[in-house]
Parts: C-alpha cells; sequence; structure tokens
C-alpha cells in the first residue's frame, strides 16, 4: 500500500493555505476597490486606465508560472535533483500560467477596442503572446498523452523549456519591433524609469503582489490535486492486483 | 465607467474565482475517492480483515499469527484458505510479530525485521 505524500497528509500545510488564501482575497479586493473607485482617471486614457490594475499584473504572473515551470523542470532533467514532485510543479505552474495568459489576452483586448479601435491586431506583442498561449497549451496536451511516468515528465520538461524561449521574446518584443502596444512603464528597460506615480503605482504594485499570491495558491492547490492524481492511479493499481491475487486464492 | 472596465474585472475575477472552485473541489473529491481506494484495497487484499469466527483455517504461510476475530472488516471470499506466500494475509499491516515471523521464516532465527531494519 501506498503512503500518502507528505503535502496530501500535512495539516499545516492546509492550513497555510488556507492564511494564504484569505490573504490573496483580500488583497485582490482591496486592489478592486483602489482601481475601480480611488484612483484617478488617466489623463488620456481616462477611465480605462483601471483595467491596467489587472492586465499587467496578469501577464507577470503568466512569466512568473512559466518561469517556476521552467525551473522545476531543468531540476526534473538534472539527474541529481530528479523528483516527481519537480514534474507536478512544472505540470501545475503551467496550467495555472495559461489561465493568467488567457486572461492576459482577454483583458488586453477589451482594453484595446476602445483605445486602438479593434479587439485584435497582429501587433508583435499579441502575437508572441498568442504564440506563448498556444505553446503552453501544447505542453499540457503533451502531459496527457500516455506513456510510463519518467517518460512522460521527460518528454513534458523538454517542452516546457523549448516553450519557455518564447517569454523573454514576448517581453523585449515592443524593445526589437515597431508595436502598438507601449513600452513598460513600471520600469522601462530603455530609459530605466518608471511612468506611473501615487495612487496609481501603489495599486498596480498591490495587483502584483496580490495576483502573485493568487498563483501561488492556484498552483499549490493545482499541486496537490496532481498528487492525489497520482496516489489514486497507484491504489487503482493496488486494488487491481488484490483483487487478482483473492481470485487466484479463491481458485 | 464605459462597460470595457467592468467587463474586464468581471471576466479576470470571474474567471480566477471559477478556477480555484473548481480546483478545490476537484482536490476534494480526489481526496474523497483516495481515501474509498484505500479501503477497498485494503478489503481486496485482505489487510486487516478477521479470521472468521468458527473458521479457524490455518493461517496462510508467511501471514504470522492470525487476526483476533471481530476485528476489522469481513473477510473477502476466499480468505482462510492457504495463500500464496505473502498473499491475502490475516495479520492487520504493521503487526510486529506478523513482521518478525516472516523475517525469521525468510532469513532464518535471529534476523532482523526487513520492515525494522535501519
Amino acid at each position: 500500500m501506498s503512503t500518502p505524500p507528505p503535502a496530501v497528509q500535512s495539516g499545516r500545510v492546509a492550513v497555510a493555505l488556507r492564511v494564504l488564501g484569505v490573504t490573496a482575497l483580500v488583497g485582490v479586493a482591496t486592489t478592486v476597490w483602489l482601481g475601480l473607485f480611488v484612483t484617478p482617471p488617466d489623463e488620456f486614457m481616462g477611465n480605462l486606465v483601471r483595467l491596467l490594475y489587472v492586465h499587467p499584473p496578469m501577464a507577470w504572473v503568466a512569466f512568473l508560472a512559466y518561469g517556476v515551470a521552467s525551473l522545476a523542470s531543468l531540476l526534473y532533467l538534472w539527474p541529481r535533483t530528479r523528483a516527481e514532485r519537480f514534474d507536478r510543479l512544472a505540470g501545475a505552474s503551467a496550467e495555472v500560467g495559461v489561465v493568467f495568459t488567457g486572461l492576459t489576452l482577454v483583458s488586453g483586448s477589451i482594453w484595446g477596442r476602445p483605445t486602438w479601435g479593434a479587439w485584435w491586431v497582429w501587433d508583435p506583442l499579441l502575437t508572441t503572446t498568442a504564440l506563448l498561449f498556444v505553446l503552453y497549451l501544447g505542453y499540457l496536451a503533451l502531459r496527457r498523452v500516455p506513456g510510463e511516468l519518467h517518460v512522460r515528465a521527460r518528454r513534458s520538461a523538454i517542452a516546457a523549456l523549448i516553450a519557455f524561449i518564447d517569454v523573454p521574446i514576448v517581453y523585449l518584443s515592443v524593445e526589437w519591433w515597431r508595436s502598438l502596444h507601449q513600452a513598460p512603464t513600471v520600469l522601462n528597460p530603455t530609459t530605466h524609469k518608471t511612468y506611473v506615480h501615487g495612487s496609481m503605482a501603489w495599486t498596480l504594485l498591490l495587483g502584483f503582489v496580490s495576483f502573485t499570491l493568487v498563483y501561488i495558491w492556484l498552483t499549490a492547490h493545482r499541486y496537490r490535486l496532481a498528487e492525489l492524481q497520482d496516489l489514486e492511479d497507484t491504489e487503482g493499481l493496488d486494488v487491481a492486483l488484490a483483487e487478482r491475487r483473492a481470485e487466484a486464492v479463491a481458485g | 465607467m464605459n462597460g470595457y472596465v467592468e467587463a474586464g474585472y468581471v471576466v479576470v475575477l470571474g474567471t480566477l474565482g471559477t478556477y480555484g472552485v473548481t480546483l478545490v473541489a476537484r482536490e476534494r473529491s480526489a481526496r474523497r475517492r483516495v481515501g474509498a481506494g484505500s479501503n477497498k484495497a485494503r478489503n481486496a487484499a485482505g489487510v486487516g480483515a478477521p479470521a472468521p469466527v468458527g473458521v479457524g483455517a490455518p493461517a496462510p504461510a508467511g501471514a504470522g499469527t492470525p487476526a483476533p476475530a471481530g476485528a476489522g472488516t469481513p473477510a473477502p471470499a476466499g480468505a482462510g484458505t492457504p495463500a500464496p506466500a505473502g498473499a491475502g494475509t490475516l495479520v492487520p499491516q504493521g503487526d510486529a510479530s506478523a513482521r518478525e515471523h516472516r523475517a525469521v521464516e525468510e532469513e532464518g532465527p535471529g534476523s532482523t525485521p526487513r520492515a525494522m531494519s535501519p
């Protein structure tokens, strides 16, 4: 009989997750309140600037999620650190990353319609982000292809590392190519200046922190679910073997 | 505001909320299934199952001492008959005497039970 992995068993982990969840919820609620009711409209964008308290944090979290997935994949591929938990973490983080990438695209599109006059333009940033979304969807599909555990984990890890190549391309696309999308405003990589101030800056910062906490909470739950699913598969095998043995004994 | 802002917030928060709730629900359901699966595997293996009262059948080879009558769940069909070594035991898992007995059988007297060896 297989023993439940530590994360499944531990009550302390559950309590920590609950605290994290409540903190994230309070953070998001405060961001929404500040973003919708407290911060002033922008001089050029008007009220549409309020969408930017959620759009850049979505993109940041997606990058973070893919970074974690790549690091975990690298740790899985490295023989000295190879462990199933890294494969699970990579899968969990990538799935959450895909959700956040989808939300980045949708929230950007909702902002783009009144600002650019179109829901979608084949801008370098938008196109590379859409590519990122598809690449990681493919990664998630690859994880579901049947196969031996370590074979599946290894090919998924390689795929995650290949897909991650697109992340710096997305970030730097506004610098490399002529783009409709604005350059980074929080910390511009060329000028090293920030173009957001006062309550707007604090609200945006809170948005980054809150959605990062949401990411951690979601990834932890997704990880635990993956752990339970693996355990369930093992137990299914145990049941089948035990039933066969019982049949053999009865026969 | 102009409808776009509200729509953006509804989509973002709605999606994240739905995804989070779904994850928690799936996790709880998986936890229940794993719990049920453990019991099923236990029952199928006959682990922790009692010897039926009055049967008095010999313990299977390598199984050690029979479990006390009335403890645990009823034995599955076929329990109580001789079984291949180590299969379909009538001894609760973790029973020290059973481990010791098995180790002695397998490795001779004076050997350390495998489960207890460092």
